[in-house]
């Protein structure tokens, strides 16, 4: 921070490459396109070049520069007139029960309660350009995408922009335990999306 | 002190992922170290003694040498640092497939057993002559149909043992395809099946500890058969 | 000898989140363990998360152009005075 004030340039640009990829997957939440996350995430860094110098130290150098982010971004939508996702968790709507089919045997099975019924592949004995192909990398991506927004921001900001539970659960203001629903919500979602892409087991590689 | 440690294909961790470096022509892999306090399964390098493999069996045994202070606890060793000292080389895929075969053997034992007990003689006799997992799990299947609960139970596992030895899961015909589990993944999966069966043939019976004491029962078997076969059974 | 892991599969898949975010007290991941120890299933459900949130990390957005970067060090280096 010190460096920053300072005008140190190898540290702001160190800050601008580490920071800048998470920064457009969150300004993804709010706009529409990713051209438009682009241009977000630029005004963002503007901001904080300028007003650096005001920055208090009361929260993390992280957390300064998203919050700025997402007034950027809010700013942004509001003016094209899309609704902003982290508003609505203010009404705190409930998470709706989830209507996956149960993968799991009946709890009364004569000799094996809730186990699965059909086998999972071990993925990490794929290739890995098998699964961190870039077609598995869209898949996920458009997966996350389509989740609902609840699910979504949450997903977002600890598995793409790398939070941390407690730092999501601050900045959305909600409970550790709801963090922790919605993350485990999403990332099911997403996983059975990308068996669905590499094949469900019986279907054929 | 040395100690055990199984690790999943590549000598990766199965928890950590942390891949070990290897020994290379007899001088042991760097060591491995965790900051702060120890804590089971959280932080520190785990390790078992050879008594306790049976519960973490996996594709690559390895001696672990660990550097004191070491804790016990009842995950087994944890400490902070430790390095892998040499492969234990008669842990292989061929060994994984004979403990599986032994394990589905068992469990179909209990299986002859619960007939016995319920007077159907001729069935059990029939039953201990096979040998081929898909005989003893068509029999199994086929003598299910109708039998008493209990009956119906111990057979039920005796097929699940054949079905879990070629990675399909209990009532099912399915397969992974994509990548299926290891061999020693699968032997885990059938000597798990085979307690569980011996489990519930002491509780049904009405023996002393209930399901747990017929469990443990079997994983004592199990645990000799690893020793005998790596020719651990000194080191325990 | 210890006695057979008490958790399911679907106590593998509720606790799995929590168990990956340090959440879980001793006891608890020690039963998760022990169960994915001996559940090849389990073992592929862990792994095909493992791939997810591998996939979601190397999905993160596109960092900046050069011609971008160096607008913002120029900026960098003489602030404009914030507007605000």
């Amino acid at each position: 921070m010190e460096a920053l004030r300072g005008r140190d340039e190898a540290a702001f640009a160190d800050l601008m490459r580490r920071y800048t990829a998470p920064m457009t997957s969150v300004a993804m939440l709010y706009v529409r396109n990713h051209a438009v996350a682009e241009e977000v995430v630029q005004d963002a860094w503007l901001s904080v070049v300028r007003s650096v110098d005001r920055f208090e130290g009361r929260s993390s150098l992280r957390t300064w520069i998203f919050t700025i982010l997402a007034n950027c971004a809010r700013k942004r939508a509001a003016r094209e007139g899309r609704c902003v996702p982290f508003s609505s968790l203010l009404g705190g709507e409930p998470l709706e029960p989830s209507a996956e089919p149960d993968p799991f045997t009946p709890a009364d099975h004569p000799r094996w309660s809730r186990i699965w019924t059909t086998p999972n592949d071990a993925w990490d004995a794929l290739p890995e350009d098998r699964v961190l192909g870039r077609e598995c990398v869209d898949v996920v991506r458009e997966a996350i995408a389509g989740l609902p927004p609840l699910l979504r921001e949450v997903m977002t900001l600890r598995d793409v922009a790398g939070w941390s539970a407690r730092e999501v659960a601050e900045a959305l203001g909600i409970s550790d335990e709801n963090q922790r629903v919605r993350l485990h919500r999403a990332r099911a979602r997403v996983r059975s999306e990308l068996e669905g892409y590499l094949g469900a087991p019986g279907a054929g590689a | 002190m040395i100690a055990f440690k199984f690790l999943t294909p590549g000598a990766v961790g199965l928890f950590s992922r942390l891949s070990w470096p290897v020994p290379d022509d007899g001088v042991p892999g760097a060591w491995v170290e965790v900051e702060g306090p120890l804590e089971v399964c959280r932080n520190g390098i785990h390790a078992c003694g050879p008594g306790d493999l049976i519960d973490w069996i996996d594709a690559e045994l390895w001696r672990v040498e660990l550097g004191e202070p070491v804790m016990e606890s009842e995950a087994g060793f944890v400490a902070s640092r430790g390095r892998l000292v040499s492969r234990v080389e008669r842990w292989h895929d061929g060994a994984a497939r004979a403990l599986a075969g032994a394990c589905v053997l068992r469990a179909r034992d209990r299986a002859v057993e619960a007939l016995e007990r319920g007077g159907r003689r001729a069935e059990a006799g029939d039953l201990r002559r096979l040998e081929a997992h898909p005989a003893i799990a068509d029999r199994a299947q086929a003598l299910a149909r109708g039998a008493s609960p209990e009956i119906a139970g111990q057979l039920g596992f005796a097929a699940d043992a054949v079905a879990m030895s070629r990675g399909a899961m209990p009532d099912s015909t399915i397969l992974a395809t994509l990548a299926p589990p290891s061999a020693a993944a699968i032997a885990a999966n059938v000597a798990f099946t085979a307690a569980r069966a011996a489990g519930r043939a002491h509780e049904v019976a009405g023996r002393a500890g209930g399901f747990d004491a017929g469990y443990a029962t079997e994983r004592v078997w199990q645990r000799d058969w690893l020793l005998s076969r790596l020719d651990l059974a000194r080191a325990a | 000898m210890r006695g057979p892991p008490r958790a399911s599969c679907e106590d593998v898949v509720r606790l799995l989140t929590d168990y990956q975010d340090d959440a879980l007290p001793m006891s608890e991941r020690l039963e998760f363990e022990r169960h994915v120890a001996v559940c090849p299933a389990c073992r592929g459900y862990l792994s095909q998360m493992r791939a997810v949130l591998a996939a979601a990390r190397a999905g993160c957005g596109p960092g900046l152009t050069p011609a971008d970067e160096a607008a913002l060090l120029a900026a960098f280096r003489t602030p404009e005075p914030d507007a605000r």
